[in-house]
């Protein structure tokens, strides 16, 4: 009786994971060497977004680097991405995976900046990239319009002051917290 | 040569920039060996405007008698196509004006002139972060679609082939290119043009913005190429015929705008330096560029 119940623990466990990481979403960081014309990049992105499961393309010009964020429980093989960028006229390099499995509700919260300084769209990826620098950031959005960053964080983990050192780090900007919020 | 001084201080001016990020677009004139974007699936629609009024003999500028004065604007419509990343065809369809004055009167031709098929193949990619290497072969064929009973002309009348080679460097802020190719003119009627030997060079420069932070961003680009062209002389019945053949060497400024990744609009002018003519011939004045390209896939 006890052996049935491990088994039946040890398989409602298997079952668990695999269910989770099935629908856990995947994110692909591949390097594309020859990166060297915004315009022509452009081939690269489409054909991208074209591979199934794919729901959003980044182009990283100054890392050289193309991020895919997949549906949950999608995913390519890296043979794939990697003829993928070079029928799109460029050499693939290095591929990273990261799951980002969905944090369980309340190990998470949110702080809310206020940046001054911030005067176009490249101060924004300026902001956005240092602050997903920062280790357990989870998420960024910045409002240029409004200069604001709202980052959302493993609780506990990240202070407010190293997220205001990492925005005065990415340039001339001051920020300071409008908003802590736990959920 | 008096504007070699002016070419190298442009060319300091522009090395000293830093080359923080990415470069630029397709040069104006000179060929490119990217098969891809702009250069891969789009259309490309520009005006040309050629303007001949100065007469050379044996390189000296004389007066004319008649006061000639050859006017053309051409409307070349250009759609490549990349069929891979590395094999690409297009053709070019060419609208011609051409009007020439004189004190013997005036003559006007327009219609369209003589339709290219191009095709070219990637040779050599050496890929690298941020920057690329890149080398194709190219080859063309020109169809003698123009009508050439006009006067004046608006087609040779022949089939002509064209092979050539094209290279380019594209790094961070930069890019260096350069093509050559020749073309091999064809016999109508017992005439042939003489073929030629075309040769450019460019050097490219993002102005705007320096540092290209967020993609797809709007850009400025500044080129500064040399093309030149060698003729040989034109025969007729197999016999050369004087007051042709030439060689010139044009300076051309050129800048671009890019919008986002998928519309582009130039402009460059080509300054005449080196004019080396044949006999008694009419100079270029000087050649305008201005143009678009769209992509269309």
């Amino acid at each position: 009786m006890n052996t049935k119940i491990k088994l039946g623990m040890i398989l409602t466990t298997l079952m668990l994971s695999t269910f989770s990481l099935l629908h856990a979403k995947e994110k692909i960081i591949v390097r594309v060497d020859g990166l060297s014309c915004a315009f022509c990049a452009y081939g690269l992105e489409k054909n991208l977004k074209e591979l199934e499961g794919v729901e959003k393309v980044e182009i990283n010009l100054n890392d050289g680097t193309a991020s895919l964020i997949f549906q949950e429980g999608k995913t390519v093989t890296d043979e794939t991405i990697k003829k993928t960028v070079k029928d799109s006229g460029f050499t693939p390099g290095e591929i990273k995976r990261q799951q980002s499995t969905k944090k369980k509700a309340g190990s998470l919260e949110t702080i809310e900046l206020s940046i001054v300084g911030m005067s176009c769209s490249g101060c924004a990826y300026n902001v956005k990239t240092s602050l997903r620098q920062v280790p357990s950031v989870d998420e960024v959005q910045v409002d240029l319009k409004r200069g604001t960053a709202t980052v959302t964080v493993e609780k506990g983990k990240v202070s407010a002051e190293k997220l205001i050192e990492a925005v005065e780090k990415a340039g001339l900007y001051k920020a300071a917290v409008l908003q802590n919020e736990r959920r | 040569m008096k504007y070699v001084p002016l070419i190298i201080i442009i060319l300091l001016i522009l090395l000293t920039f830093p080359g923080e990020s990415f470069a630029q677009g397709p040069p104006i004139i000179t060929d490119t060996p990217i098969l891809l974007g702009l250069e891969g699936k789009a259309v490309a629609v520009r005006t040309v405007v050629v303007k001949k009024s100065r007469l050379y003999q044996d390189g000296n500028r004389i007066s004319d008698p008649l006061q000639r004065e050859v006017t053309a604007t051409i409307f070349p419509i250009s759609v490549p196509y990349n069929v891979t990343s590395d094999l690409l065809f297009g053709m070019t369809i060419p609208l011609t004006n051409i009007h020439i004055t004189s004190l013997s009167g005036d003559n006007t031709s327009f219609g369209l002139s003589d339709i290219s098929l191009f095709a070219k193949y990637l040779v050599v990619q050496v890929d690298e972060l941020q920057e690329t290497f890149r080398v194709i072969i190219k080859g063309s064929v020109k169809l003698p679609t123009g009508n050439k009973n006009r006067t004046p002309a608006l087609g040779t009348g022949t089939f002509d082939y064209s092979f050539g080679t094209v290279g380019a460097w594209i790094g961070k802020r930069f890019g260096i290119y350069g093509d050559v190719s020749y073309i091999l003119n064809g016999t109508s009627d017992g005439y042939k043009f003489g073929n030629s030997f075309s040769y450019n060079a460019a050097i490219a420069f993002r102005a705007i913005p320096a540092v290209y932070k967020a993609y797809p961003t709007d850009q400025w680009n500044l080129y500064l190429e040399l093309n030149g062209k060698s003729f040989l002389m034109d025969d007729e019945n197999g016999q050369a015929l004087q007051n042709t053949g030439r060689n010139i060497v044009f300076l051309s400024p050129g800048i671009q705008y890019i919008l986002s990744r998928i519309f582009l609009v130039e402009g460059s002018l080509q300054i005449p330096i080196i004019q080396s003519l044949n006999g008694t011939q009419l100079g270029t004045d000087f050649s305008a560029n201005v143009g678009i390209r769209l992509l269309l896939f």
